[in-house]
């Protein structure tokens, strides 16, 4: 009995001494087992807010598809809000174009995640970082033209830009984004990128750009992007504006605000809004 | 009315004065204690006497000499002055004098002064050299081959790299000594490196530029960085073909490095990156709006490669063996904690931060009351010998005042404390320690930082029990991932769900948007100088001294 006594106090003294510990154990346990989330629900596109540059997450099950990176590493912060625990794999990445704003972060992540494979068109561009990209992740890379389209069940799109044979070199980096157009459960999508308006004229040979539901605007909605004509042939019910803060371009642009103002588009832009998720 | 006032304050005055002058008998008694605080004088002192030597006369070597030959004259006159009272000398008759005491000491002190100066000349003329020299080696585009000897230090636009020169450099006049000088490269940050790697570089070198309000080339200075290169051409050698270095420090880091890897590969932002800081002291890089949100809270410590990792682990060591007997526990924690330092690659403030650990374990081991007193400035006297700069480095101080505040504030809430309950032990466990090194520390962070969270204390009392248990699963959680992978997963969960716990306390804090105050330049000086005078004074006061009646050093004489 004596000894019965001795070691129920023992275990009153462990289990007091640990009642923290246990607590988070069960916890765990508890997030583990019941709330255990290894996958997305439906379809999601995430308008990551990572300051001043793009980066957008299309998800299904666990299946990852990332449009362009932002500036630094707050994209690893963002993504880990919206990505399944212990989801470390993002199957495949689009790089638009070699700038900064758009690739500093996909560099980043490809130090951090398992990455399936990088879409990209090449360009001539001397960025240290693209130039890296391409001597140290060549079995990941894989070019794209205009014409491909990639399929994951619910999630699919369809690269519009660059065309084929087109040479890729020289010019406004810009204007040689690579735009995907997605189509989820039978709404659309436009990425611009970081397209301008010479770009714009070149996708309204497209049919089925009319009436589109989210409009990505081309280069942080700047004035060189989003023009009048590319607007009304596209009318866009959503249009996303991806800036950063008090960013030292002055984007979004006031005029190409107006423009949406006028035709009562609805716009968001990241820095208000911050991350933006779609279900569909 | 009046009388009673004036008597109360003479008791309280009549009570100070004895305090300070029993600390200062017990200086006297201690000479180690003495010898030690001297030292940190004098060195101060040297490398002022030396900058300004080297700075204004081109040809330092002189001066110095000149300086030597004038203290040897001292001496050799207070020799003879000695010799002439030898007799009296022989015979202790001078004993106790005060005009004795003063020679000794004074004699002593500039003992003291001279090997300060001894052990500081090669470093500051190194740097003297440096300083004159550089327009000879920062104007042409060089080509350099070195080898990268610290780890990478992310930044938020790129990462620096520290490295050594592997041949010296030619230049049209002038030759820089590989010696001379660590080089610091700001590299974008995709690229990936590893330590001892070799690489050559070409770029422009360039004298470190200060900012604002931070001395930005004294800092480098210190740790004998005198040139940079911003964005070279950078070309690596694979380690497996050519590695430089201490091949322990390589190896140790290699496999630090290749356990944080394992984390990055389950755990994700910021959930990684913390639990890398908290269990190798790994200084990581947040998110700006994240690092904003802990330095708000005052957590930023945690993953700052403090001594609080080092703390918290001697608490968790000494929780988990609780059927040991004491000194075995004691035993175990200084293990453990040097197991750490040498996970963490030895890095210097974790290193710093065992040895301050170490000091108050082993003055616990011996059980006598006075030797942490002596320990401390033992401690802080040795860092210094070791590195000149140290008093000039704000994380050293940072760490040496938190330990103050748990030797000499501490007891002083725990007495606080126990006059008003005995009851809730947790207070002991989790608020006064924080609470003691929160205020230690407050005026030298508020003189640095220039702001003052209240958050800290909250946040701290909030996090640190859970910290502990995530240290030690997040050590399990690694363990068994070569061992038995399912064990593993559900240990990195735990460690998942608590440190989302911390992000979520984190954040919620810096939601609330108040509780911090900025202060202007002026304005924080003046405050840290106050606070500081304000606990030395009540740490004299207040701080409990067991038989105060009968205390040796307190008896009136």
């Amino acid at each position: 009995m004596k000894n019965t006594i001795t070691i129920l106090k023992i275990l009153k003294d462990i289990l007091l001494k640990n009642f923290l510990n246990i607590v988070f154990f069960l916890l765990a346990l508890f997030f583990v087992v019941v709330l255990r989330k290894d996958s997305v629900d439906g379809v999601e596109m995430v308008f990551l807010d990572v300051g001043q540059g793009d980066a957008i997450l299309v998800q299904q099950d666990n299946f990852q598809i990332l449009i362009d990176g932002g500036p630094d590493n707050t994209l690893l912060y963002e993504l880990a809000k919206y990505l399944p625990w212990y989801d470390k794999r993002i199957e495949v990445v689009i790089l638009t174009h070699p700038h900064d704003d758009h690739l500093a972060g996909l560099m980043l992540l490809l130090k951090k995640y398992e990455v399936g494979r990088v879409l990209y068109a090449p360009v001539n561009s001397k960025n240290a970082g693209y130039e890296y990209l391409q001597s140290e992740y060549p079995n990941l890379l894989e070019e794209v033209v205009a014409g491909e389209n990639f399929r994951y069940k619910d999630i699919y799109f369809a690269v519009l830009y660059p065309f084929e044979g087109e040479s890729l070199q020289g010019g406004n980096l810009n204007n040689w984004s690579v735009i995907t157009f997605f189509y989820i459960n039978g709404y659309k999508i436009l990425l611009m990128g970081d397209g301008e308006v010479e770009l714009e004229e070149e996708l309204l040979e497209y049919d089925f750009l009319k009436n589109i539901d989210i409009l990505k605007a081309g280069h942080h909605c700047s004035k060189t992007s989003s023009s009048e004509k590319f607007l009304s042939f596209t009318r866009p019910e959503v249009v996303v504006c991806m800036c950063g803060e008090k960013n030292k371009f002055g984007h979004p642009h006031s005029e190409t605000l107006q423009k949406l103002k006028s035709r009562n588009v609805q716009y968001f832009v990241t820095y208000e809004e911050g991350s933006m998720r779609f279900r569909f | 009315m009046y009388l009673r006032v004036f008597h109360t304050v003479r008791r309280i005055w009549e009570k100070f004065s004895k305090r300070v002058v029993g600390l200062f008998r017990f200086i006297m008694d201690y000479k180690i204690i003495l010898f030690s605080l001297s030292y940190i004088v004098t060195n101060s002192l040297s490398i002022f006497l030396l900058g300004n030597i080297f700075k204004d006369i081109s040809i330092g070597w002189l001066v110095f000499r000149i300086l030597l030959l004038f203290t040897l004259l001292v001496v050799f006159l207070l020799k003879i002055f000695r010799g002439k009272f030898s007799k009296e000398w022989r015979d202790g008759k001078y004993e106790g004098k005060t005009s004795y005491k003063f020679f000794t000491l004074s004699f002593s002190f500039l003992l003291i002064l001279l090997f300060a100066l001894l052990r500081n000349t090669l470093i500051i003329s190194n740097e003297a050299e440096m300083v004159k020299n550089s327009k000879s080696f920062t104007n042409s585009s060089t080509r350099l081959k070195v080898y990268i000897v610290e780890e990478v230090e992310e930044k938020h636009t790129r990462q620096q790299l520290v490295v050594q020169l592997l041949e010296d450099i030619n230049f049209e006049e002038k030759v820089l000594e590989k010696n001379s000088t660590f080089l610091l490269l700001k590299l974008p940050s995709f690229y990936k490196f590893q330590i001892g790697q070799v690489c050559e570089v070409k770029g422009l070198l360039a004298e470190p530029e200060n900012f604002e309000d931070f001395d930005y080339r004294k800092f480098l200075a210190n740790k004998k960085i005198f040139f940079l290169m911003d964005n070279p051409k950078i070309f690596c050698k694979k380690i497996e073909n050519e590695r430089r270095g201490n091949f322990l420090k390589n190896s140790l880091v290699d496999l630090k490095t290749k356990l944080i890897e394992k984390i990055d590969s389950v755990l994700n932002e910021p959930q990684s990156s913390l639990l890398a800081g908290i269990l190798f002291g790994q200084k990581r890089l947040f998110s700006r709006s994240f690092e904003e949100a802990t330095r708000v809270s005052g957590v930023s410590h945690i993953v700052a490669a403090s001594g609080y990792n080092v703390t918290i682990l001697s608490i968790a060591i000494n929780k988990l063996f609780f059927f040991l007997p004491k000194r075995l526990k004691l035993i175990a924690s200084l293990i453990v904690i040097w197991l750490f330092a040498i996970l963490s690659g030895f890095s210097a403030s974790i290193v710093r931060a065992c040895m301050m650990g170490s000091v108050s374990i082993i003055a616990l081991f011996f059980g006598r009351s006075n030797s942490i007193h002596i320990a401390l400035p033992f401690v802080a006297f040795l860092f210094v010998l070791f590195n000149p700069f140290a008093l000039s480095d704000v994380g050293f101080l940072l760490s040496i005042s938190a330990v103050f505040g748990l030797v000499y504030i501490m007891p002083i809430l725990v007495s606080l404390k126990e006059k008003v309950t005995k009851k809730y032990k947790f207070l002991d466990d989790f608020v006064l320690p924080t609470l003691s090194c929160t205020l230690s520390t407050l005026p030298l962070s508020v003189f640095t930082f220039k702001t003052f969270s209240i958050w800290s204390v909250p946040v701290n009392t909030l996090v640190l029990p859970v910290v502990e248990s995530t240290m030690l699963f997040g050590f399990l959680a690694l363990l068994f991932q070569k061992v038995f992978p399912p064990f593993s997963y559900i240990f990195f969960s735990i460690v998942n769900v608590q440190l989302k716990y911390f992000e979520l306390v984190v954040s919620f804090v810096e939601k609330l948007n108040f509780g911090q105050v900025s202060l202007s330049d002026t304005a924080s000086k003046a405050v840290a100088l106050v606070l500081l005078f304000c606990f030395v004074v009540l740490i004299i006061f207040f701080y409990p001294i067991k038989n105060e009646k009968y205390n040796h050093y307190l008896k009136n004489s």
